[in-house]
């Protein structure tokens, strides 16, 4: 028995052509695959509650105030994954404060007149393992990081100031 | 016996020995490419007292943009920051020393870099929680990597 015969089809059974569709679309899979999942983290036994803190400097109140309306809502990070990043546990506000300085070069802190600093507690199901810290959604989370998120009528961007695994 | 080469299967052979190839390609890194090794200090600016402490000697550093690992930390030393302000009272720019905010000196020990590290150039590194992002200050060691 020939192994290609005459209508090209190898063993008499598969069409050569259709066989080298077949195997390049199998590579072409395999690479994306590998290439797509190359730096993810498997997260399917995240089980750890991770708390982390964001700090959004000089803000406005309308920023402030759709913030605060998203207590225990769900942040998603401002990317085209738009990967889960947990739940507003918590919001503190204070004004923000810039510095002037003196002929001398002392400093004098000042209050700006209508900008607020706003410190966010963020709770998420996570994990953490010898690479890092992730929440579910597979977000790395790295103190000083700048993060952009959006909630549900806003969004804003902040510093990773903190992050607790229990 | 004659034998008739269809046109479509040709162009189907082709377009997949392409697909291989791009796979190929995508797949390995270039190995005539050099790679380099350099001693550095990095200077990461105004960051906070709590921030300073979590960098630690002999953290395995990754670089921030691809996620590849690229070195450790040798050293760690902080100063205190000072900025740039225009006085109040006559307009001139006074230096001023900023509260809680202090410069990181990270000696690091860097390897398999694209490119060889400049005095200026920037580098955005991570540690296993941390990010940090600096100028290169200082080379104290410098070179291509024997392939």
């Amino acid at each position: 028995m020939k192994l290609i015969d005459e209508k090209g089809r190898l063993f008499g059974k598969v069409n050569v052509v259709d066989l080298c569709v077949v195997l390049a679309v199998i590579v072409a899979i395999g690479v994306f695959f590998v290439k797509d999942n190359s730096d993810k983290v498997n997260t399917s036994n995240a089980n750890a509650t991770v708390t982390y803190t964001v700090e959004v400097k000089a803000i406005r109140d309308m920023s402030v105030n759709a913030l605060k309306a998203n207590i225990d809502k769900p942040i998603v990070e401002n990317s085209e994954d738009k990967k889960n990043l947990g739940v507003i546990s918590d919001i503190s506000v204070k004004t923000a404060t810039g510095y002037i300085a003196s002929k001398k070069g002392e400093l004098i802190k000042s209050e700006y007149p209508d900008k607020y600093d706003v410190t966010l507690t963020i709770k998420a199901t996570g994990l953490e393992n010898e690479k890092g810290v992730y929440t579910e959604s597979g977000k790395q989370l790295l103190i000083g990081e700048y993060i952009s998120f959006i909630a549900d009528d806003v969004q804003t961007s902040g510093e990773v100031v903190n992050i607790e695994v229990k | 016996m004659k034998r008739n080469v269809n046109i479509i299967d040709v162009l189907v052979i082709i377009a997949v020995a392409v697909i291989i190839a791009a796979g190929a390609t995508i797949l390995s890194k270039p190995t005539d490419e050099p790679t380099y090794s350099s001693t550095v200090i990095l200077e990461v600016k105004e960051k906070t007292s709590d921030f300073c402490k979590i960098p630690k000697e002999g953290d395995t550093l990754v670089d921030y943009g691809k996620k590849t690992e690229i070195g450790k930390i040798v050293s760690i030393k902080t100063k205190k920051s000072s900025s740039d302000l225009t006085s109040i009272e006559d307009g001139k720019i006074v230096k001023s020393e900023m509260p809680d905010r202090y410069d990181l000196l990270l000696t690091l020990e860097l390897h398999s870099l694209e490119n060889e590290p400049k005095i200026g150039t920037g580098l955005s590194v991570q540690g296993k929680t941390y990010v940090c992002a600096g100028h290169v200050v200082e080379i104290i060691d410098s070179g291509e990597v024997a392939k």
